[in-house]
Parts: structure tokens; C-alpha cells; sequence
């Protein structure tokens, strides 16, 4: 019964307005980028299938609008998260000093049991821009932090090229999976009602 | 101009829309299918819109602006003297360093500048008039703005500073404008001052009460049907008010202090349009419908400014991301300078407090909203309950963008029997996806919020602020935590669970010290209000030095909070109840696992069934494989023996042949057997005769020869008497002795011939 029930992981990402988080999530999704985005509003996500250790997952990837004032708007759906991905654009430094505010504002909000081993993922985007000429922030630095914060995964993408995308979010499924072990096997209700039944019926009977 | 380009291109290209945007892929087959309607409908609606407006236009001949907007025409080519001098001098304002020596005298070039607007139409080319026929409407529509206009006109004075000129010149200088013109647009009246501007009003209150009410039935039942698409900037400037609101200026003036801005950046940081707006809408720009024709360089161009003109019109707001949206369709339907009031119009009064930092009004809409859709479909609602959605996920960006981009067209039955949260949104927001025929849910949300009034809704709104407010505060509070203190944070987590000991917790935040807040308050009394009570006497000890008052409206603030999260906490047994009950009544799940494991029984049975006929088969193959070898040999058998007895047939003919020539050599032995036979009793006739006539003189001469003839004929006789007894087997002896045979006619012969002789 439990396997039969497919398994959802939910992946937030996160990052500042423009750092391409809708591109890597439909480069990851569809396999497909465009330069023609609209601006995300509020919250958009979509689900893919992903097989894992011979079991099928649905991964939920939520992707957020980057405007700091949405953040007062649609956090409810930071609960349950699996893993949260945290997203900077490496030819912007502010987009990469933001990810500190964007980690602890997800503690904040999802408010996980163990926040120190939550699941993070960081990934610096856009390195195919200028053909990586117009990079400030180096992959030294971003290894750096993420190491200090608990050894973040780091992968550094390009969601234009498709480059490393697939690995990312293979980490992150698989992170996300090491979260939540057996979250959704949510059996006892149907036991209790059945036992009650059962208790009826026999009464019935007699 | 760019403005021109924006003013709906009819666009050929079968991949976009009326309106130029991109049809996606998979509803282009659909869009087709149904242009026809669309277009039949649009006729529709065009024609009922003009059969109105001719009528409005009629009736209103008497006392309306069509009036107003031929003197104004008279009035343009004597005023465009005066303009041109005012546009000089504007352009000084616009540099923002115009010092302002007369008031007065600025007070008149307001009022000229204000009398001849609209003959600015023909010249400016991003102001656009509208028609006079709407203009029914917009008197309807500025009565309501009359109010609210005072209101923007404070909000101008306090944050825009750097307008003076205009600003002061407007709000002291509206009710003597009005003695003066008369104007019935009634245009920025701050009147507060009934008296000076009762004229006007009361001339106002007269065309409603006179046309509007009647006309206000027809204009919403109008507005429901569609506004046909060439109307629809026009018809929208005329709700909003913009010829009311537009102040002169004002829009170049903000402009020529974002160029100023630019030149010396460093300069007015503080009183620009802050960096983190810019750097957002730069990003945004090309963010906004992308692809779409007219967002070409000059499109985006008047979007950028038109977005950083009300950013810096409304510090407040500044910009938020989904204004762009809404911008850039208003750049769709009219030029530029109108887009800008409408936004101002639209934003600043009906979506007030929606885009500010917090976003508090778009949150409180947003659990109307949900209120309003369980009330209406509570199926609906109660389905995404069940799966974990939160309404305000799928429709918080219809609203924030004001159904710019989320104009759904499916009707959604489909909906009900999806599975899973993913399911659900990804459903409702492909629902939202393209954007055409809208009509249908115009209709159902019609129907469903007949009974909703604005009355309501603000009822509603003020019963829902509080809750966001406070979720707001602590937010902030949370966040504030959060940074300053580490330590505290995390122990936030632990007693995440344990709302009192949350409360506490923030209460020593807001004390100051931590640990002895926190010791005494766990030890006090566990009601709400005790622990209130406590956190307050703990607070005045130790907070002495701060204003009391503010925590004593925090205090209340928390009690509220705790009383809204008891009664939500109560909402929420009750809701989990039902739950309850529906699970227990959908829970037929086990049933159906009962009846899937059956069903799997047998089909495996079925399956062994299967493979058991299939084994079969092989052997009846096989079986009939060995038949059929069988069958072949015998026929091999049956082929050869058929030929064995063709060979025999053969055989047995060649027999009969050679038969039927013995035969015939029998026949012809037998005939001369008789011809010899017959030869033979003639001879012994004669002989007969001969012996008789021994005597006779010529028996002696003929005694030679009968000697020779008796040896010849005891031969033969012999031969006779030998075979006399068994006639029938001629043929053998015939046979057996061919040789004499061979001999015998040709001595017979012989003895013919000599026969013949003799006689």
C-alpha cells in the first residue's frame, strides 16, 4: 500500500529577482530555456518524475518571485519543504550577499524540526554569461560560505546551456529524499476507521 | 510615434491574439475555431456600445462636455499663444529650480494651463482625449473621485515635495478655479468648502440624479457583456477618471527630475526613486510580455519611465513586480501620458495598500477572497482543502496583477477530480494561461458573486485586516528576532510547538533579558490571560525606561492575536472534524483495496489459465505437426505406389499388345492350318483316287512320285494323328515348333505347286 503511494518531494527555490530560477526550473522540468520568462508573480511550480534507487518520486519544485516584498506575501507554502535551493547570479555580488537573508528568512518561515541539518542547495547561476568574463563572484567564495554553512552542495550552472542542471537537481532530489524519510506514509486513519467498522459490523451481526 | 504603434495593431500573424500576445502552441487550433465567435461577439458588443453612446451623446447635448469640447476648440487657437509661453516656463519648473516669487500669479497660469488642456491633445502627442460621448460616464465616475481626489491631493502635498509648484498650486487654488470656470468636470475640486463649490456640485447632483442612475444600471449591465476592444482604453479612462486627475505637467515633471536624477546620481539619493525600484524594473522590462510586437524598444522605453514616473509619484508603493504587467497593458490601449493617470487612478484607489512593501490590502483580499469562495463553492473550496491548497497560492498573482496575465477561459469541472496539490495548481494556472474568452468567466463569477457588494467586501476586509496585520507584526518581530540574536532563534524552534512558551519567548525579546523573563513567566499561571498579566507586570519592571503606552498596545495587540488564534485554533477542530467525517466517508479505500487484491487474484488466475492454454496450444502444435509429417509420407507412399501401378498398367498393356499379336498370328497359323488342311484331304482324296486306278496305264508313270509324296505325307500325317486329340492346343505346338512350321508351308507350298502341276 505505502509503495503504491507515489512520494512527493517538495524543492522551494529561492534567490533574488532575475538570478534565473524560472530558467532552471523549466530548463530542469522541460529542458527548455527561453529568453522570453515573464516576471513570476507570487509563486509558480511544477512537478517531475524522478526515479531514484529503483523508486519513483514526484519532485514539486516550487518557484518564487524574487521581489523582496513578496516575501510577506506567500510564505505558507515554505512549510513541508524537502530541500530549498538557493539561487544567485554569479556576475551580480548582491545577488550572492542576498543568500544569507534568503536562507534564514526560510528558516524563518518553513520553520523545519531540525534547522541546522535543514537540506540546502546552492547554485550560481548564469556562469555562461561573457563567457564568464563579467564573473564577480568566484567559486572559491561561494564554496567558502557554503562550507560555513554546514557544507552546502554548491554546483555551479548555467540554465541557458543546460550545463549542470541535471546534476543539481539530482543532489537536490536526493537531499531531499535524505529530509524525509517516510513522511507520507499516513496509514493509521484508515486503521482506526476500518477497526471501527469492523467493530460495528460484528455488532450487527449480533 | 511609439504611441501610435501601441494603439492596437491589428495583427495579422495567426500566433497571436487580437491584442498581440502569443497564443500558445496548444490553444492556437482552439483560438481558431473560435476567431468567428470572438469576432461575432466583438460586433456585438461594438455596435451596442456605439448605439449607446450615440444615445448618451444626444441626450446629453444640452449640458455636457460634447459642448464643452467644441468652445474648447474654439478657445485652442487663441490659447495656443498662452501655451507656449506656459511651456517655457514649465520646462524652467521641470528643472526644479524655479523659485516661486508669485503665487498668484502661478495660481492663473495653473488655471489657463488647466482651461487648456484640452487643446494640448492635438500637440502632445502622449495625452490623447477622449471622446466626448464617455464623458457621462466620467462625470458619474469623478463625483466618486471628488472625494478621493482630496486625499491624493494631501498624500502630493506631503510626499511631493519636489513638485512644489504644482502641488501648492493645486490644493489652495482648486475652489477658486472652479468659481472662475464653472468647470463641470468639477476637475480637483478639494471641497471641503461646499459652499464655494456648490454651484458646481449642485449642478453635478442634478445630471446624476437627472441620467445617471438609470444610466448606471445600463453601464454596468454594458460593462458585464464586454467592452469591445477599441473602446476598451477609452471606456477605462473614463472610470478612472483620468481627465480629472491629470494634473498638467506633472507627468513630464517627474520625467525631467528622473533625467536630472540620472545626470547627478549621487546627488538626491534620498529623494529619487531608490536604486532596488530601478534595478527591478530594469530587470522587469523586458520581463514584461515578452515577445509581444509593440514591447519593442520604444515600447519598453515608455514603460520604463511610465514605471519609474509612479514609483517616484508614490514612494509608498515604489514598484512592486506585477505593476509591469498591468502597465504594459495599459501602453497597449492608450498612449502614454493617459496610461500613467490610469495607473495612478487604479493603484492609489482601488488597489490601495496592495503593492506597498507589506502588501497588507492584496493579503486581506486575499482571505476575502477565500472567504467568498467557501461561502460560494464550498465544493471547490473544501476539494482544495482536502489536497493542501491554499487559495491565495493560485489566486494571489491574478489579483496582484490584476488579471492582467491570468485570465482563465476554461471553466474548470475538471478541476474537482484531480489528486494531488500538484494536480490542482497545475491545473488552475493552466486555466490561467492563455488570454481569450474571458466572457464565460466574467459570467461565472458573476453568478457566483451576484450577492457580493462593495459593502461586503469592505466588512469582510475590515474582519480580515487584523489577522494580517498581526501575522505582519510578527513577522517583522519574528525577523527581528531572528537577527538580533542568534542564541534566541533557535530556540525559537524548540518551542515552535508550544504557543505560550512562543509568546513568552518573544516577550523577552521585546524585555530585553531573556533567561529571567522566561524562568518567572514559565513558572506563572497558565491562562492566556494570566500569562498577559505577567508578561505586563514583568515588562513595567523591567522596561521602565521605554513608553509604556506601546507595550500596552502590544500587549493588546497580542491578546487579540491569541483570542483570533483560539478561535482559529477552534475554526480549525471544527474543520478537521468534518475532515474526519469525510475521510471516514470516503474512506471506502479499504474496500477498495479488498477489491483491488480480488481483482488481482484473478487475474493471476486468469493469467495461469493462460499460460496453461497456452501449453496446450504448444502440444496441440505439436501434435498436429506430426500429423501433418504423417500425412506428408503417406503421401509420398500413395505417389510412389501410384506410379508403381502406372508402371504395371504400362507393363500389362505392352503384355496385351504383344497378346493381341499372338493372337492374331494364332488366326492366321489357324486359316492356314485350314487352307493346309483342306489341301491335305483334297491330296488324300486323290491319293484315294489314284489307288482305286492302279491299274491304269498311266499309274505306272505316276508311281515315282507318290513315293516321294508318302514320305512327305506320312511326315505330315503323322504329325496329324499326333495332334488329332487335342485340336484346341494348336497354338502351343504351333508355337513350340515355329521352326517346322517354318519348314512345313514352304513344303507345302511345294507340294501345291506340284499339285497345280500335275493337274
Amino acid at each position: 500500500m505505502a509503495s503504491r503511494r507515489r512520494m512527493l518531494l517538495k524543492v522551494i527555490i529561492l534567490g533574488d529577482s532575475g538570478v534565473g530560477k524560472t530558467s532552471l526550473m523549466n530548463q530542469y522540468v522541460n529542458r527548455k530555456f527561453s529568453n522570453q520568462y515573464k516576471a513570476t508573480i507570487g509563486a509558480d511550480f511544477l512537478t517531475k518524475e524522478v526515479q531514484f534507487e529503483d523508486r519513483q518520486f514526484t519532485l514539486q519544485i516550487w518557484d518564487t518571485a524574487g521581489q523582496e516584498r513578496f516575501q510577506s506575501l506567500g510564505v505558507a507554502f515554505y512549510r513541508g519543504a524537502d530541500c530549498c535551493v538557493l539561487v544567485y547570479d554569479v556576475n551580480v555580488m548582491k545577488s550572492f550577499d542576498n543568500l544569507n537573508n534568503w536562507r534564514e528568512e526560510f528558516l524563518i518561515q518553513a520553520s523545519p524540526s531540525d534547522p541546522e541539518n535543514f537540506p540546502f542547495v546552492v547554485l550560481g547561476n548564469k556562469i555562461d554569461v561573457d563567457s564568464g568574463n563579467s564573473r564577480v563572484v568566484s567559486e572559491k567564495k561561494a564554496k567558502a560560505w557554503c562550507a560555513s554553512k554546514g557544507n552546502i552542495p554548491y554546483f555551479e550552472t548555467s540554465a541557458k546551456e543546460g550545463f549542470n542542471v541535471e546534476a543539481a537537481f539530482q543532489c537536490i532530489a536526493k537531499n531531499a529524499l535524505k529530509n524525509e524519510p517516510e513522511e507520507d506514509i499516513y496509514l493509521p486513519d484508515t486503521i482506526d476507521v476500518v477497526g471501527r467498522q469492523q467493530q460495528r459490523s460484528s455488532g450487527c451481526e449480533c | 510615434m511609439a504611441e501610435l504603434s501601441f494603439n492596437l495593431l491589428h495583427t495579422l500573424d495567426p500566433r497571436r491574439d487580437a491584442y498581440g500576445f502569443a497564443l500558445r502552441p496548444q490553444h492556437t487550433q482552439r483560438y481558431k475555431e473560435y476567431a468567428k465567435i470572438y469576432k461575432e461577439e466583438e460586433g456585438e458588443r461594438s455596435d451596442k456600445w456605439k448605439e449607446f453612446l450615440e444615445r448618451l451623446a444626444i441626450s446629453d447635448q444640452p449640458c455636457s462636455s460634447d459642448e464643452e469640447y467644441k468652445e474648447t476648440l474654439q478657445v485652442e487657437a487663441t490659447e495656443c499663444k498662452v501655451e507656449t509661453v506656459l511651456e517655457s516656463e514649465e520646462s524652467d519648473e521641470s528643472s526644479g529650480r524655479k523659485s516661486i516669487s508669485d503665487g498668484s500669479k502661478e495660481r492663473d497660469l495653473e488655471k489657463e494651463v488647466h482651461h487648456s488642456k484640452e487643446t494640448k491633445t492635438h500637440e502632445v502627442q502622449t495625452w490623447a482625449q477622449i471622446r466626448p460621448s464617455l464623458s457621462a460616464i466620467e462625470i458619474m465616475m469623478s463625483s466618486q473621485i471628488r472625494t478621493s481626489k482630496d486625499m491624493i491631493d494631501e498624500q502630493k502635498t506631503i510626499s511631493g515635495d519636489h513638485l512644489p509648484s504644482i502641488e501648492e498650486a493645486k490644493s489652495p487654488g482648486g475652489a477658486s478655479e472652479e468659481e472662475f470656470d464653472g468647470d463641470i468636470y468639477v476637475n480637483a475640486t478639494s471641497d471641503d468648502n461646499a459652499n464655494a463649490a456648490g454651484t458646481v456640485t449642485a449642478e453635478v447632483d442634478k445630471v446624476s440624479s437627472k441620467n445617471l442612475f438609470p444610466l448606471k444600471e445600463e453601464v454596468e449591465f454594458l460593462v458585464r457583456g464586454g467592452v469591445p476592444k477599441d473602446l476598451r482604453g477609452e471606456v477605462w479612462q473614463a472610470f478612472v477618471g483620468v481627465k480629472t486627475r491629470r494634473v498638467e505637467r506633472y507627468y513630464q515633471n517627474l520625467l525631467a527630475q528622473e533625467a536630472s536624477d540620472g545626470e547627478h546620481k549621487e546627488h538626491e539619493d534620498s529623494s529619487g526613486v531608490p536604486k532596488k525600484w530601478k534595478r527591478q524594473i530594469e530587470k522587469d522590462i523586458p520581463r514584461t510580455f515578452p515577445g509581444h510586437p509593440a514591447l519593442d524598444d520604444n515600447g519598453r522605453n515608455s514603460l520604463r519611465r511610465l514605471l519609474l514616473a509612479y514609483a517616484r509619484h508614490n514612494p509608498s508603493v515604489g514598484y512592486c513586480q506585477a505593476m509591469n504587467f498591468f502597465a504594459g497593458l495599459l501602453l497597449l490601449l492608450m498612449p502614454e501620458e493617459n496610461a500613467f493617470w490610469t495607473l495612478v487612478g487604479i493603484i492609489d484607489d482601488y488597489f490601495g495598500g496592495y503593492y506597498t512593501e507589506e502588501m497588507i490590502e492584496s493579503q486581506v483580499d486575499q482571505l476575502v477572497f477565500e472567504e467568498l469562495m467557501r461561502e460560494r463553492f464550498p465544493k471547490l473550496v473544501n476539494h482544495l482543502d482536502y489536497l493542501g491548497v491554499q487559495v491565495a497560492w493560485i489566486s494571489g498573482p491574478w489579483f496582484l496583477s490584476i488579471f492582467v496575465n491570468m485570465i482563465p477561459w476554461e471553466s474548470g469541472p475538471a478541476l474537482v477530480t484531480t489528486k494531488d496539490a500538484g494536480d490542482a495548481i497545475t491545473l488552475l494556472q493552466s486555466l490561467a494561461g492563455s488570454t481569450f474568452d474571458s466572457s464565460q468567466l466574467v459570467l461565472t463569477a458573476c453568478m457566483g458573486f451576484l450577492a457580493v457588494t462593495e459593502a461586503r467586501l469592505q466588512e469582510l476586509r475590515t474582519k480580515h485586516r487584523p489577522a494580517v496585520l498581526v501575522v505582519v507584526e510578527e513577522r517583522s518581530k519574528r525577523g527581528r528576532v531572528w537577527k538580533d540574536s542568534k542564541g534566541l532563534a533557535s530556540k525559537l524552534y524548540s518551542f515552535k510547538h508550544d504557543p505560550v512558551s512562543l509568546i513568552e519567548e518573544k516577550k523577552s525579546t521585546e524585555g530585553g533579558d531573556s533567561l529571567a523573563d522566561e524562568d518567572k513567566s514559565s513558572l506563572n499561571g497558565t491562562t492566556n490571560l494570566d500569562e498577559l498579566l505577567n508578561g505586563l507586570s514583568v515588562d513595567s519592571e523591567l522596561d521602565s525606561l521605554p513608553d509604556l503606552q506601546e507595550q500596552v498596545v502590544w500587549l493588546k495587540v497580542e491578546l487579540c492575536r491569541l483570542l483570533e488564534e483560539k478561535r482559529a485554533a477552534v475554526l480549525r477542530a471544527e474543520e478537521l472534524e468534518t475532515a474526519l467525517m469525510e475521510m471516514v466517508k470516503q474512506d471506502n479505500r479499504r474496500e477498495l483495496s479488498a477489491r483491488v487484491e480480488l481483482l488481482e487474484q484473478e487475474l493471476a488466475e486468469l493469467k495461469q489459465a493462460l499460460a496453461d492454454k497456452r501449453e496446450q496450444e504448444t502440444a496441440m502444435l505439436q501434435v498436429l505437426m506430426r500429423l501433418e509429417q504423417e500425412q506428408r509420407v503417406t503421401e509420398d507412399a500413395r505417389i510412389s505406389a501410384e506410379q508403381d501401378a502406372a508402371a504395371q498398367r504400362y507393363a500389362v498393356h505392352v503384355l496385351q499388345e504383344r497378346y493381341e499379336k499372338a493372337l492374331a498370328s494364332v488366326a492366321e497359323m489357324e486359316k492356314r492350318v485350314v487352307v493346309a488342311e483342306s489341301m491335305l484331304e483334297a491330296t488324300l482324296q486323290y491319293e484315294s483316287g489314284q489307288s482305286k486306278a492302279h491299274a491304269s496305264p498311266r499309274s505306272t508313270r505316276n508311281q515315282d512320285t507318290p513315293t516321294r509324296k508318302t514320305g512327305l505325307l506320312s511326315f505330315g500325317l503323322g504329325w496329324r494323328d499326333r495332334n488329332k486329340g487335342k485340336p484346341t492346343d494348336v497354338k502351343e505346338s504351333n508355337l513350340s515348333h515355329s521352326t517346322n512350321e517354318g519348314m512345313d508351308p514352304s513344303s507345302s507350298e511345294k507340294e501345291t505347286k506340284n499339285e497345280q502341276k500335275e493337274t
